[in-house]
């Protein structure tokens, strides 16, 4: 094992030991008892995940048991920890809004099987519900980014954000589009929606997704009418097309492994422009539940953007549609008819499975999965082992027990993805116990800037230019990337501009707010890390790197790296000052760098 | 290409690699050259005189062009108004101008100033084609015809990168990047001659230069506690950075990420005091996105000099064109937006005394349907774009009207969607041409140009002499 990425048990038992100042709003889950050693992850992707019938206990690296209380269980072998340490941190980088020491010891506690299952059972809460609550309004987006943070920073259900996250990536709505800029209750109510279609079927989010009058609006299905040749008018096709070309199929026929077919050394088209004509006259007759105005404006009283979308049967076009597949869906049918034959047709089609799923997979686990990987999640996707079709749960499950995941760091040379600004900043909040300052109750009083964060982060919950989302998940820039045949989305927000404000406000996060015992800066204006435990911790250097590499690169850090900050640390003074200092010197350097920068 | 001429590129590329490499050691002395962005080296273009700037404003969504710029003879307005339907400007709304064969869109009153100035141009029915095709070839020859056609992403990337011919994975470069490939050397320093004022874009990558995206607003700004030239910083957290900085990773994306970290901080470093020093250039409404993003393009012109900077190419974004539905107020606020945006740009590039010397066009991922589709119109192909400035000889139309019928020569099929009759390359290459591109590295920078006629060698007069 590499000495420079080992975890001394030492420093891990510290931190658990730790207790919180009197002014911190949370509960330190405390977990050491439970704290689990049973197999190398690296021999069996998915072992760990079975806690030992009796709780084991750590171990200094030279053999001593740890002096700290609450120890009195028998030894196990410090290199079992670190590579369980290891795997959980992983784990969380890929499953929630960044990785907290007190996750890695639920990890370790439940393991990793056992940490995915209980994850499906955390409710969470509603974003539209928050909003209503909490002064939001239909043009007042403060209440629903407020919950958006509370949620990623502090909420249980971690899974779920993550993937309502990612999938609001893929069937993207954004207030950019100005009549959803003043339908702010609808897209709470909508992140709703992704959230609890996050575990459920693919089917029902396809049709969720369709219905809603958010993308209704965005996407102008909503009052979409059938053609009428008095005015020289015919259906809409934006959603017809963007349903197939970024919901669904893609643009190009798909091998379940996620590579395109070929015919003649060409791609496929999934559909033509007559395909989405066609379409596009399924999706006729909807608008606004709740009122009989076809032609409800957005902005009036009848637009109702908390409800689907309900057939209006004199604007639906009930011709005969000639679908993909062969589906053909006959004259005289409803617009609920057409409608369910045509979103069958797409739900059935084989290359949804390796469409989404590699999306997904981008999302959150590695920019570059191999075939290999997405045939195997694919596979789920299509049959989950009991006969059913996109079961999502089942997806995601997949997704983060595939060997690729827990092992890519290991056995894959371009393994990881780039870390999305908004999930740097969560993870600093998560990993150093965010807290509010004074009388505050929500994130965005505490750091107005987060109101407008997409100015410097180049993305926002629900705030994408287009529905091509904040990045293109085949961007690959010019260069090394490009040059090997590998893409990286999220670089294509890595801008030298979006670089240098994300940069400052994350450092400016780190070094301005922070509370380190008697040494404290701003907290009584806005949010702050709590650092107080890391900066005792700092009293000796190597404990806190390795603390750090820890919970911010999951043990990653590599050698040189490490010696370059332990050389600043060991320059800066021992005493309260400085040992806050290289707390926040260690943060900031660190989450400038490029091995953490790409999340392994 | 001549041989001398590849072999001078190679050569060049060579150095290219061996300044990538060698750049880490130079950030721990603390003087960084941004990663792979531009190195000057001696040939052909070294030796441009004056200075020259061509901003491209990409209009994201698919621009309704039909309806910024009508034809104004009698039929020709009368076979529009038919084909629009609902869609159709009243002739009596439109603006007039001193051509009389153009009518202008109602809010673009400062463009028609300085069209009638002779300072703006219009391009008609300008679009992505791999050669000239007719509706037959269209139906009957699918491989002569873009792939992905109608497709925003796949459009913008293969207008902006214009090698159609290619599919769209396959090529790497923008056209306005490899133009800057070649044009750098006449600039001196490690800057590129690239400058982005939206972020990423297709357009400016080159091969050799790589753009700096830069905030429209503010400009590039010193990071907080990361630079040791703020007051925030510190220089012993400034030298381990360096240090760290000089690490070089293996992973392909780990490479980019650091490279992208100094290339922003060097940026910040090069061009903020070149942006505080940049003259008042009067009141600019920040609401609108065209004029912010344009009046930091001025605010950089303005410190060429001091940047050694002969040829510069600008990129600027203006989206929310894809109007599918409630589409006249929608363009109403868009051909405002772009109305106020150009004409203010073009007032400052007067008050700089550089109005001869920058060239302003558009662009878009294609235009759209003639038909309408209840209250907005669909993806279409063709579409008529602007060029502007004092170098222009403008006043005047370029290209031809296509013919406006549904289901007629220049219709796809039977919704309206346009075939070009000039191709983004013809554009591309006369714009290329006035920055002072030879002919044979035209066709380098545009592949598929030579499937079509040769008028952009002498810029199809769209230059003043």
């Amino acid at each position: 094992m590499n000495k420079d990425i080992q975890i001394t048990v030492t420093s891990i038992y510290d931190f658990l030991a730790r207790s919180r100042p009197a002014q911190t709003r949370k509960t330190l889950f405390v977990v050491i008892a439970l704290i689990t050693g049973c197999s190398d992850s690296s021999s069996n992707p998915i072992a760990g995940t079975n806690p030992p019938e009796t709780p084991e206990v750590i171990s200094t690296p030279d053999g001593n048991s740890p002096t700290a209380e609450n120890n009195s269980n028998p030894a196990i072998s410090p290199a079992t920890i670190e590579a369980e340490d290891i795997a959980a941190a992983r784990l969380l980088t890929q499953a929630t809004f960044g990785t907290t020491i007190e996750d890695i010891n639920r990890v370790k506690a439940l393991g990793i099987e056992q940490w995915i299952d209980d994850q499906f059972t955390q409710p969470g809460s509603s974003h539209l519900a928050y909003a209503l609550n909490n002064g939001g309004s239909s043009s007042n987006a403060e209440a629903r980014v407020n919950k958006w943070w509370l949620d990623a920073i502090d909420s249980e259900d971690q899974l779920r954000g993550r993937v309502a996250f990612a999938l609001s990536q893929i069937f993207v709505v954004s207030d950019v589009q100005q009549t959803l800029g003043n339908a702010q209750l609808g897209l709470a109510d909508y992140y709703d929606m992704l959230r609890d279609n996050a575990f459920g079927n693919y089917r029902d989010l396809l049709e969720d997704v369709t219905l809603s009058p958010v993308m209704g609006v965005y996407l102008s299905m909503l009052q979409n009418a059938r053609a009428n040749p008095a005015s020289n008018t015919r259906a809409d096709e934006n959603f017809a097309r963007e349903v197939m070309q970024l919901f669904s199929i893609g643009l190009h026929e798909l091998n379940l492994d996620g590579t395109p077919k070929l015919a003649n050394g060409r791609q496929i088209a999934t559909y033509t422009q007559d395909d989405i004509a066609e379409y596009a006259r399924v999706y006729t007759g909807w608008a606004y539940a709740n009122t009989d105005r076809w032609d409800a404006q957005p902005l009036s009283q009848y637009a109702d953007f908390l409800n689907p979308m309900v057939p209006y049967p004199q604007y639906h076009d009930t011709g005969e549609k000639r679908l993909l597949g062969g589906v053909v869906s006959p004259a005289g049918l409803t617009a609920e008819e057409d409608l369910r034959i045509a979103l069958d047709s797409l739900f059935n089609h084989p290359s949804v499975g390796p469409f989404f799923v590699k999306q997904l997979i981008q999302r959150l686990v590695t920019s570059n999965p191999t075939a290999g990987y997405v045939e195997r999640v694919a596979r789920i996707f299509n049959n989950n082992g009991e006969g059913v079709r996109g079961d999502l749960q089942a997806v995601v499950r997949a997704i983060l027990l595939d060997d690729e995941a827990r092992n890519g760091h290991s056995t894959n040379a371009n393994f990881g993805k780039l870390r999305e600004p908004l999930l740097r900043m969560t993870h600093l909040w998560r990993a150093f116990d965010a807290q509010f300052a004074d009388g505050r109750n929500n994130y965005t009083s505490n750091a107005p800037q987060l109101k407008n964060i997409a100015s410097s982060f180049g993305q926002s919950a629900l705030n994408a230019a287009s529905v091509f989302n904040f990045f293109h998940p085949d961007y690959a820039p010019l260069g090394a990337i490009r040059d090997a045949g590998l893409v990286a989305p999220e670089s294509e927000i890595y801008s030298e501009n979006y670089v240098l404000s994300t940069n400052t406000f994350i450092s400016t996060y780190i070094h301005k707010f922070y509370y380190a015992g008697t040494e404290a800066g701003g907290v009584q204006f806005l949010t702050y890390i709590n650092i107080e435990p890391q900066t005792r911790t700092a009293a000796n250097p190597e404990d806190l790197l390795d603390e750090l590499n820890l919970v911010l690169m999951s043990g990653q850090m590599p050698d040189d790296m490490r010696n370059i900050l332990m050389q600043h640390l060991d320059a800066l003074p021992n005493d309260i000052r400085g040992r806050a200092q290289r707390v926040k010197d260690s943060i900031s350097l660190i989450m400038t760098q490029p091995a953490y920068l790409v999340q392994k | 290409m001549t041989k001398s001429y590849q072999s001078r590129r190679q050569f060049i590329k060579a150095g290219a690699y061996s300044a990538l490499f060698g750049s880490g050691a130079a950030a721990v002395n603390g003087k960084m050259s941004l990663i792979g962005s531009a190195l000057a080296a001696q040939g052909d273009y070294a030796s441009l005189p004056g200075y020259k700037a061509l901003v491209c404003v990409f209009l994201y969504g698919g621009s309704d062009s039909f309806n910024l710029f009508v034809p104004s003879e009698q039929g020709r307005y009368q076979q529009y108004n038919q084909a629009r339907g609902q869609l159709a400007l009243a002739q009596n709304s439109l603006l007039s101008s001193t051509s009389l064969s153009v009518l202008f869109n109602p809010n673009l009153a400062g463009l028609r100033d300085i069209y009638d100035a002779g300072d703006l141009a219009i391009v008609r029915n300008v679009g992505n084609l791999i050669q000239p095709v007719t509706r037959n070839e269209y139906q009957n020859h699918p491989e002569r015809i873009p792939t992905e056609l109608f497709a925003h992403n796949h459009q913008q990337e293969q207008v902006q990168k214009s090698w159609s011919s290619r599919p769209t994975g396959l090529v790497g470069a923008g056209w306005g990047g490899r133009m800057a490939d070649l044009l750098m050397e006449a600039n001196s320093g490690s800057l590129p001659p690239s400058y982005s004022m939206n972020n990423s874009n297709f357009f400016q990558p080159g091969n050799r230069s790589r753009p700096i995206a830069i905030n429209p607003l503010s400009g590039p700004r010193l990071m907080d506690y990361l630079d040791n030239n703020t007051n925030t910083s510190s220089d012993q957290r400034d030298a381990t950075l360096m240090q760290l900085l000089a690490l070089q990773p293996q992973n392909p994306i780990e490479q980019f990420a650091r490279a992208s970290f100094i290339n922003a901080r060097d940026s910040a470093r090069a061009l903020s005091s070149v942006i505080e020093a940049s003259p008042d250039l009067g009141p600019l409404n920040t609401n609108n996105r065209l004029a912010t993003q344009l009046r930091m393009v001025a605010r950089m012109i303005s410190g060429r000099e001091q940047l050694n900077m002969r040829r510069q190419i600008f990129f600027v974004g203006l989206g929310g064109w894809d109007t599918h539905d409630n589409q006249t107020p929608r363009l109403n606020a868009l051909s405002t937006e772009l109305n106020e945006g150009l004409a203010d740009f073009n007032r400052a590039l007067v008050e700089l005394g550089v109005q001869n010397q920058v060239t302003t066009f558009t662009t878009s991922d294609f235009g759209r349907s003639l038909t309408i589709n209840g209250d907005g119109s669909d993806h279409g192909w063709g579409g008529h774009y602007l060029v502007m400035g004092g170098a222009v000889n403008g006043g005047s139309l370029y290209g031809s009207w296509p013919e406006y019928a549904v289901g007629g020569s220049d219709d796809v099929g039977d919704k309206g969607r346009i075939i070009p009759s000039l191709s983004l390359n013809q554009y591309g290459a006369a714009l290329g041409s006035w920055m002072g591109l030879s002919n044979s590295d035209l066709l380098d920078v545009f592949p598929d140009l030579r499937n079509f006629d040769s008028g952009w060698q002498t810029q199809y007069g769209l230059f003043n002499a």
